[in-house]
C-alpha cells in the first residue's frame, strides 16, 4: 500500500496517511510503498523506511512474544498437578509426591515434550533469516 | 389529519380504495409504500409479515463508497471485504456521532493476520494506550499486556473469528473497547480477548472514522458499522 508519511504539525509525532487527501493542508509529506504503516520510522528526525533487518528482528521479538503466551496457556492446562506434586513436597510426604508422579505421569510427560518443543520453536524464530522464513514457523503443539 | 381518498368512476367501481393521502398500502415495501402495522398494531418488520428483506432499508452497501458518507442514527454500513483484491478498506464514514459500533466476522485461516483501524485514514506513532486481557486456556488465569501502537489494533482476529468493536469519537475522550474470539488453526482451543484503546491526544478531531488494513490475504471478511449516538 501507499502511505504519506508526515510530522504532525501540532502533535509533533509521525504519522502517516493512508490516502493523500487525509494529509493536513499545508503539510510537506513523503510517498512511501510499504506493507504497513509501521514500516516507517522518525530516525533522528528523518522520515524513512525501516532496514529488513530492523523489520525482522521486531517480527521475531513478536512471534517471540506469541510463543511466550501460546506456551503458558498450554503449561496452565495441566498447572494443577504440578500444584498437587508442589503441595506434597511442602509436607514432605513422599509417598503422596511418588503416588502423584505415577498417577499424572502422562500430564508430566507432556509438559516435558513442550518444554522441548518451546526450546526448538524460540531456536526456529531466532535463526530465520527473512520475514518469509520467519512467517513460516507456525506456532503449533502437536505432542 | 390522513384522509382516506376515495372515488367513483363512471362503471361504478371504487377507484385506488387502499390509498392514504396519495400512498398505496402494501405488505411489501417499496418506494412511496404503506405498510400496515399488523393485528397487534405493532410495526411487524419480521419477514413473516412484511415480504422483504427488512434489514436492506436499514443498510448502506459502501464497499465501493469513494467519499466520506454520514451514517445517520439507526443506519447500518455494510462492507464484503475481499483481502485477496486489497489489504486496505476505507470505511467511508464522516464521523458526526459520538458513539459507532463495528463488527467484523473473519473466516478461519492457518496462522494470525493482524488488523488495524486506522482513525482519519492515518497512523498515529504511538498515540494510542491499549491493554489486553484474555484467559488462558484453562481459563485459570487472565493474562494482559500494554503497548502503545500507532492504530486500533484487532491483534490476530484475521485469523478467523468474530469482533464486536465500540468507537468513541468525542474530541477530548477518544478511544475503543472491543471483545473478540480469535479462532485461527495455530490455536489449540480459542480466546477470548477484551481490549481497549486510549487515544491519548485531546484536540485530534476524529472526522474520518478511518480506513481497515490486514496484514495478508484473508478470503472474505464481512464488516458492519452502526451509528449508536
Amino acid at each position: 500500500m501507499k502511505v504519506w508519511a508526515y510530522i504532525h504539525p501540532q502533535l509533533n509525532i509521525l504519522c502517516c496517511a493512508l490516502l493523500p487527501e487525509a494529509v493536513p493542508e499545508g503539510v510537506q509529506a513523503v510517498e512511501f510503498e510499504v506493507s504497513s504503516p509501521d514500516d516507517v520510522v522518525l530516525d533522528n528526525g528523518q522520515i524513512r523506511l525501516k532496514t529488513e533487518a530492523e523489520k525482522l528482528a521486531e517480527e521475531k521479538q513478536k512471534k517471540l512474544e506469541e510463543l511466550k503466551r501460546y506456551v503458558a496457556s498450554l503449561f496452565s492446562l495441566t498447572d494443577y498437578v504440578i500444584t498437587k506434586i508442589a503441595e506434597a513436597q511442602i509436607r514432605n510426604d513422599t509417598e503422596e509426591v511418588k503416588a502423584l508422579k505415577q498417577k499424572y505421569s502422562a500430564q508430566l510427560q507432556q509438559r516435558e515434550a513442550i518444554r522441548v518443543w518451546n526450546e526448538q520453536m524460540k531456536q526456529a524464530i531466532r535463526n530465520a533469516q527473512s520475514l518469509e522464513e520467519l512467517m513460516g514457523v507456525v506456532i503449533e503443539f502437536k505432542g | 389529519m390522513p384522509v382516506m381518498k376515495v372515488g367513483m368512476v363512471s362503471d361504478g367501481w371504487v377507484k385506488d380504495a387502499d390509498m392514504l393521502d396519495g400512498f398505496h398500502a402494501s405488505q411489501t415495501p417499496a418506494p412511496n409504500v404503506i405498510v400496515p402495522l399488523d393485528a397487534s398494531g405493532i410495526l411487524d418488520l419480521s419477514a413473516t409479515y412484511v415480504k422483504s428483506n427488512v434489514y436492506t432499508f436499514r443498510r448502506v452497501d459502501l464497499t465501493n463508497a469513494t467519499s466520506d458518507y454520514e451514517l445517520q442514527l439507526g443506519e447500518e454500513a455494510y462492507y464484503v471485504w475481499n483481502t485477496t483484491v486489497r489489504l486496505s478498506l476505507p470505511l467511508n464514514i464522516k464521523v458526526a456521532g459520538l458513539l459507532y459500533e463495528l463488527i467484523i466476522l473473519a473466516p478461519r485461516a492457518s496462522s494470525a493476520m493482524h488488523i488495524g483501524l486506522y482513525p482519519n485514514n492515518t497512523s498515529y506513532a504511538n498515540a494510542f494506550n491499549r491493554t489486553v486481557i484474555y484467559p488462558n486456556g484453562s481459563g485459570a488465569e487472565v493474562y494482559n499486556w500494554k503497548d502503545t501502537p500507532s492504530s486500533i489494533f484487532y491483534e490476530q482476529i484475521g485469523g478467523g473469528g468474530m469482533l464486536v468493536s465500540w468507537l468513541q469519537t468525542m474530541t477530548s475522550n477518544k478511544g475503543e473497547m472491543h471483545h473478540m474470539t480469535l479462532q485461527y488453526s495455530g490455536l489449540s482451543f480459542s480466546y477470548h480477548m477484551q481490549v481497549a484503546h486510549r487515544w491519548n491526544d485531546t484536540t485530534t478531531i476524529w472526522s474520518s472514522l478511518g480506513t481497515l488494513t490486514i496484514g495478508s490475504a484473508n478470503g472474505t471478511l464481512y464488516v458492519l458499522v452502526r451509528r449508536l449516538v
